[in-house]
């Protein structure tokens, strides 16, 4: 078996009394991008920091390839990071910044500028090299911090929240721009981001984290469609989440009692239900059918409009049934724009017994 | 590697077109300050300049327009001599005193909470609550021969060592002078500094020692060169320090200024030492100011 790059194993992280990171275990192959997701304070920033070496772990062990780093200095990795804040050294100009890595391990000065040169031209900066930090836009300072970042030739890049404090269409290009970095060097990614959007777009593995404990490792598709919690399952936003009983269980077919009417669900994967036994269930707000007339086998329920949100080719609606459940459905646009929806238009909503899936305990 | 795509966004630089309508209100706010300038500070020098000028007989001043005084002072050796060693002296003051102050600076604003720094800083500003004069003449007490810090000395089988009447107590007694200020000024500039600049030039490889002397030096620059330069102007018109602890021999700019009083009411010569002293600041300040504010390395 291949032996992973980054091993967390037991990690623990106290501030005083408090625990940042809680008995953290994790690994991380060579030339994965791995996403660690969570709101703030959950520990994904400690725990990026901790793999810099800008804070060391209370307790347990971290390994780069094999070889345990808690005691090495955040001058001795090679994990370089890229701030939030991008922290570019206004002091100096752009090359200067990028050639900075390379001073620091005593490469001389037209080696430095060469290789610096190089990687300003793959970030497409290149005509910026003598300008300073603060004559460049945000997006041309992203550009620089990676290009600072990666000069060196890391094995691993860290990156923490880097595209927060860009404009909605410079992060969507962005992140292409990663996505493609990131494959063409083959090296690993870890990115720390609350963006479910930026995670998904980029990651093959994410990471949910919630208060210091880790609550999901998996690939995005699997995160989303498959919450090992209810907390991942309230993260990833768009979830209609329902507590019920169980009625009856027949080889993954269940059906169960919810404030929504008796729900069936198909191809349950959760360990042996017991009738009666308490259970949580998730109908993600894209698996509903809604129509203006009921369908012809019946099995609908009606609900009032109370909200409609156009998010570009999405439309968020919040609709409540008769009983007063809010259900949230999202919809392409062009798939209801016939509808004719207002505010407190009736509509028939169903789903299947594919889309119905049952919360692990 | 394929290229990348681009963003467009660039900085755009927004001119503004230039008011030329005077704006009373402000004009009426600003009032005050200009007047205050021009009473105690623009007319003194003027002044001070016009007197530069005057001749003294009998020793009494007579206005008029001669330039005996310059071409006498400016020809005399002692007086370039004073200057050199004025400058030199405020230099090495300057020097000393930023060297002192820096890893105090440093502890103060990397080491210690804020509350810390904040009483450390109150500390620092206690010192200006008494005369200088008076902290001065407790330098005296404590150098002089069979002083305090040569009893101490002795017990270590050292000494006694002249501390008294040299460079070195006149050094004394301009770090009494701008020690606390230089440290006030340092550390705010340093406690200012963005910290994920210093943890970026340890995540590039920079140990610690070079992340002082290549990011948190260049990143506090403007703050330092203040202290620098507000050590430098105190030291260089200051007249206790090297009279009382450094025996004013040679004696500095303001020592010469004192003597030329003294001697025959030559307030028109004292003058153009003044003025020398003046333009000299101007200079310094000026070309330090603009490197602290200076963009490039």
């Amino acid at each position: 078996m291949s032996q992973a790059q980054i091993v967390f194993e037991d990690v623990v992280k106290r501030f005083g009394d408090t625990v940042a990171v809680e008995k953290m275990n994790l690994s991380v192959e060579q030339g994965e991008f791995l996403a660690i997701m969570g709101s703030s304070g959950c520990g994904k920033t400690t725990t990026l920091r901790m793999l810099a070496g800008l804070e060391s772990p209370s307790e347990g062990e971290i390994r780069l390839n094999g070889e345990r780093i808690n005691e090495l200095k955040p001058s001795e990795r090679e994990t370089p990071l890229v701030w939030q804040s991008l922290a570019l050294f206004p002091f100096l100009s752009v090359i200067e910044n990028v050639e900075f890595g390379l001073r620091m391990r005593g490469i001389e000065p037209a080696e430095r500028k060469r290789r610096a040169m190089v990687w300003l031209e793959r970030m497409e900066i290149a005509e910026f090299a003598e300008r300073q930090i603060d004559q460049l836009s945000g997006g041309q300072k992203q550009r620089v911090a990676l290009a600072r970042a990666l000069v060196t030739e890391p094995p691993v890049l860290l990156l923490d929240e880097p595209l927060s404090a860009l404009d909605a269409n410079l992060v969507v290009r962005m992140q292409g721009v990663l996505s493609r970095l990131q494959k063409d060097l083959g090296i690993t990614f870890v990115y720390v981001t609350h963006s479910q959007s930026e995670a998904f777009a980029m990651a093959d593995r994410v990471v949910i984290m919630s208060q210091g404990k880790i609550e999901q490792v998996g690939a995005p598709l699997e995160v989303y469609r498959q919450p090992a919690s209810r907390f991942v399952a309230e993260f990833v936003g768009s979830n209609n989440i329902f507590t019920g009983k169980v009625a009856q269980t027949n080889a993954g077919q269940v059906q169960m009692d919810t404030a929504l009417g008796v729900i069936h669900a198909s191809g349950v994967q959760t360990a042996p239900l017991e009738n009666g036994e308490d259970i949580e269930v998730v109908i993600s707000a894209d698996n509903f059918e809604i129509d203006a007339v009921p369908p012809e086998n019946g099995e609908a329920i009606p609900c009032n409009v109370v909200s409609e949100e156009f998010i570009g080719t999405v439309v968020s609606l919040l609709l409540e049934t008769e009983s007063g459940v809010e259900l949230k459905i999202q919809k392409q646009q062009r798939e209801i724009a016939e509808l004719d929806l207002h505010i407190g238009t009736t509509l028939w909503v169903s789903w299947s017994p594919d889309a119905v899936y049952v919360l692990p305990k | 590697m394929p290229p990348l795509v681009i963003d467009s966004q660039s900085p755009s630089i927004r001119k503004l077109s230039v008011k030329n309508k005077i704006d009373l209100y402000a004009l009426t706010w600003r009032m005050p300050v200009i007047v205050w300038q021009l009473l105690f500070f623009v007319g003194p020098l003027l002044f001070m300049i016009a007197m530069s000028f005057f001749l003294v007989k009998n020793y009494r001043m007579q206005e008029a327009f001669e330039m005996k005084n310059w071409i006498k002072m400016t020809s005399r050796d002692y007086f370039w001599d004073a200057y050199w060693y004025t400058i030199g002296l405020a230099t090495l003051s300057t020097v000393v005193t930023s060297l002192l102050a820096f890893p105090a600076a440093f502890g103060l604003a990397f080491k210690v909470s804020a509350s810390v720094r904040r009483w450390a800083i109150f500390l620092l500003i206690i010192p200006f609550f008494t005369s200088y004069l008076v902290r001065t003449f407790s330098w005296y007490v404590i150098l002089a021969e069979s002083g305090v810090a040569n009893a101490l000395l002795g017990y270590l089988g050292l000494g006694p060592y002249k501390m008294l009447n040299t460079v070195f107590g006149s050094i004394v007694g301009y770090l009494t002078l701008t020690f606390p200020l230089v440290i006030i000024l340092q550390t705010l500039s340093l406690a200012n500094i963005d910290r994920s600049l210093l943890e970026a030039a340890q995540n590039l490889g920079a140990g610690r020692l070079r992340t002082i002397w290549s990011v948190t030096i260049p990143a506090a620059k403007t703050g330092l060169i203040i202290g620098a330069v507000f050590c430098f102007i105190l030291s260089f018109g200051d007249f206790v320090a090297p009279y009382y602890l450094g025996g004013s021999k040679p004696p500095t700019l303001p020592i010469l200024i004192i003597d030329t009083t003294k001697a025959g009411q030559q307030w028109p010569r004292a003058a153009v030492v003044a003025v020398v002293m003046m333009v000299t600041l101007m200079v310094v300040a000026y070309t330090a100011i603009s490197i602290a504010y200076r963009k490039r390395r």
